[in-house]
């Protein structure tokens, strides 16, 4: 199996005052294919954990390493480079651009590669079809329930065919069947390919997944 | 794999950022268009002002002298040599030469009025080239020649004109002279740069000198002159004029009180374009302030589009664009603005509209140069937030 993700002795201190230690000598390699859980009580780190494994922060000590590459190595620019071509984003506040439509928002994952609009426009409307929101391609964000906006995040995520998909809590905002809707669509996916971390408190949805990582004050407790 | 932003989606993110927020892209604009508005307005008045200022002095000529030879002491010439006129035109570049004498003499409606109340009229005795010389023309009628100089006719300035309440040739009208009943032969053009001829009443030498004994020692000679030795026939003429008294000659050159006025017209246009200039400066600190405000309102924003791939550069794009965009916008409107009122003005006045092409360019470019220096610094502001940060809640 090949590692999609590796990290080695992170740490992360965010610099006070007080300073807190975020992320303490975490090791945690991701497979490609691989659906894993991360949970943990809040302050856990879980987060800052996905920042890192997205490169979206640096660690204060400790190596990452995003398909081999060490990602210390990498200036501001070839990190942003690697996040638009093989990283996805997911966030549970969904965090869609208000005033374009849903088509739109996912094409804007391709607008940072360079892609011509036509063609990210095509390509946004495959992704939405393969969340299963091909009947509401021209809606507004605020026309759309919370269940089919996170959607939208999960297409504009899945839009550009990234190596892997993090998702920060991504069914925090949404009921518990809505939930389940997601997590079957994260499951589907999977099964298509796609490797995906997902932070949940939902302990049902991370029985679920086939690995669950465990964290707690910055440490990771605990890898089935 | 290297993050890249087309040069036409960078401005497509600029558009829907200020369409997101029209009315407030609308009030920021405006301050810039005001600006760029009285400035294009400035230039444009004064150039179409200076376009008609300027061929008047071309009309005119700035080649002109005026010679009063008795000025000095007596005020009335009367010392001064009957020959001085053509004495001047000895001086190698004097190309005309032409004089005008005052008469001793009161022009009146008619007989009953009393001598006194003469509406500070003058009479004065001319060569029948004078307005050639001066390139004024006749309004009204026609100007003297040498059989009418023989008579008793005269020729009145607009303003001597319109004080003796004649604004028509039509019946001939007639004027008392000490005794004498002249025939109105014309009315002479306004002559902006000889306000005494405009307040004139003119006749013959030949007619001056046998009804009021005027001779011909001018009372003030007009000297056209090669232009490049026009200093040069200036120094000279007060000794050729009035070889015994030369301190007593004043020369003065007419065209130069146009000269003056355009100077003046200048100054004044230069201190409002300094206004203007104020104005866009407030307008941009003013964008710089808006783009703030916008850069902190989406934090949201800045951080998903760093976690979809935008480097720091493409962020500062953005907003810089926004910024340019918002400048840019309100420099096109304030040129629409400034002609309008220009054209406008220009219409009212009846002056030649004169808008300078090169001062539109340089205003749209002032404006989109205001724009990129107030936005860098919330361009700046915005490339640095750190993306985790930005997307926590
Ligand atoms: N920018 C920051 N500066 C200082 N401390 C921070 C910063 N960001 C996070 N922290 C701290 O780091 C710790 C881990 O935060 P993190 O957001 O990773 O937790 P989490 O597991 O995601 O929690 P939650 O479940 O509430 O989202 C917390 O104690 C938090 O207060
Ligand atoms: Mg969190």
């Amino acid at each position: 199996m090949t590692a999609v993700l590796e990290l080695a002795n992170v740490d992360k201190v965010y610099p006070g005052p007080p300073p807190v230690a975020a992320l303490c000598d975490v090791n945690v390699t991701i497979n490609a294919g691989d659906l894993v859980a991360v949970v943990g009580p809040s302050g856990a780190g879980k987060s800052t954990l996905l920042h890192m494994m997205g490169a979206l922060d640096r660690p204060t000590a400790g190596t990452i390493s995003i398909e081999g590459v060490d990602i210390a190595s990498l200036n501001d620019r070839r990190l942003s480079g690697l996040r638009s071509h093989r990283i996805g984003f997911v966030f549970q506040d969904f965090f869609l651009i208000n005033g374009i439509s849903a088509v739109a928002n996912v094409a804007e994952g391709l607008i940072y590669r360079g892609t011509s609009r036509s063609e990210r426009i095509k390509r946004a409307a495959v992704a939405l079809e393969r969340v299963g929101l091909g009947n509401r391609m021209r809606h507004l964000p605020n026309q759309l329930s919370g269940g089919e906006r996170q959607r939208v995040a999960i297409a504009r995520a899945l839009v550009g065919n990234p190596a892997i998909v993090l998702a920060d809590e991504p069914t925090g905002n949404l009921d518990s069947h809505t939930s389940e809707e997601i997590a079957q669509l994260f499951s589907g996916l999977n099964a298509d390919g796609t490797t995906i971390v997902v932070i949940t408190h939902d302990t049902d949805l991370a029985a679920r997944f086939p690995r669950t990582i465990e964290m707690r004050d910055g440490t990771v407790q605990d890898v089935e | 794999m290297k993050s890249r932003l087309r040069l036409l989606d960078a401005i497509g993110l600029g558009v829907r950022g200020l369409s997101s927020r029209v009315a407030r892209a609308v009030l920021t604009a405006t301050g810039i268009a005001i600006g760029i508005a009285a400035i294009v307005a400035v230039l444009g008045i004064s150039a179409s002002g200076r376009a008609d200022l300027l061929a008047t002095l071309d009309e005119l000529g700035t080649n002109l002298l005026r010679v009063e030879p008795g000025a000095g002491i007596f005020g009335t010439g009367t010392d001064v040599p009957e020959e001085a006129a053509d004495m001047t035109l000895r001086i190698r570049p004097v190309e005309q030469v032409t004089a005008t004498t005052r008469a001793e003499a009161t022009v009146r409606r008619n007989d009953l009025i009393p001598e006194l109340e003469t509406s500070g009229i003058a009479v004065l005795a001319a060569d029948t080239d004078l307005l050639a010389v001066l390139r004024a023309g006749i309004n009204e009628g026609r100007f003297i020649d040498a059989a009418t100089s023989q008579l008793p006719t005269m020729v009145l300035g607009p303003v001597a004109a319109e004080r003796l309440g004649i604004d028509s040739l039509d019946p001939v009208p007639r004027l008392f002279v000490d005794g004498t009943w002249f025939t109105v032969l014309g009315i002479m053009e306004p002559m902006e740069i000889h306000p005494d001829l405009e307040r004139s009443a003119v006749i013959g030498y030949p007619v001056a000198a046998t009804l009021f004994e005027t001779t011909r020692s001018p009372t003030t000679i007009y000297v056209r002159s090669d232009p490049d030795f026009i200093d040069d026939v200036a120094e000279v003429l007060p000794a050729t004029v009035n070889p015994e008294q030369p301190d007593a000659v004043q020369v003065s050159r007419p065209s130069d009180a146009l000269d003056a006025r355009r100077a003046a017209d200048e100054a004044l246009t230069n201190l409002l374009i300094g206004l203007g200039a104020v104005a866009l400066l407030v307008a941009g600190v003013a964008i710089a302030n808006i783009m703030v405000i916008s850069v902190l309102e989406r934090r949201m924003e800045i951080g998903v589009r760093r976690a979809i791939g935008a480097t720091r550069g493409h962020i500062r794009m953005q907003f810089l664009i926004e910024s340019m965009l918002l400048s840019g916008i309100g420099g096109v409107l304030g040129i629409a603005l400034g002609a309008a009122i220009t054209i406008g003005y220009a219409a009212s006045r009846d002056l030649t509209l004169a808008v300078p092409p090169q001062g539109l360019a340089l205003s749209v470019l002032a404006a989109l140069a205001i724009g990129a220096v107030a936005g860098l610094y919330p361009a700046i502001r915005a490339s640095r937030i750190p993306p985790a940060e930005a997307v926590r809640k």
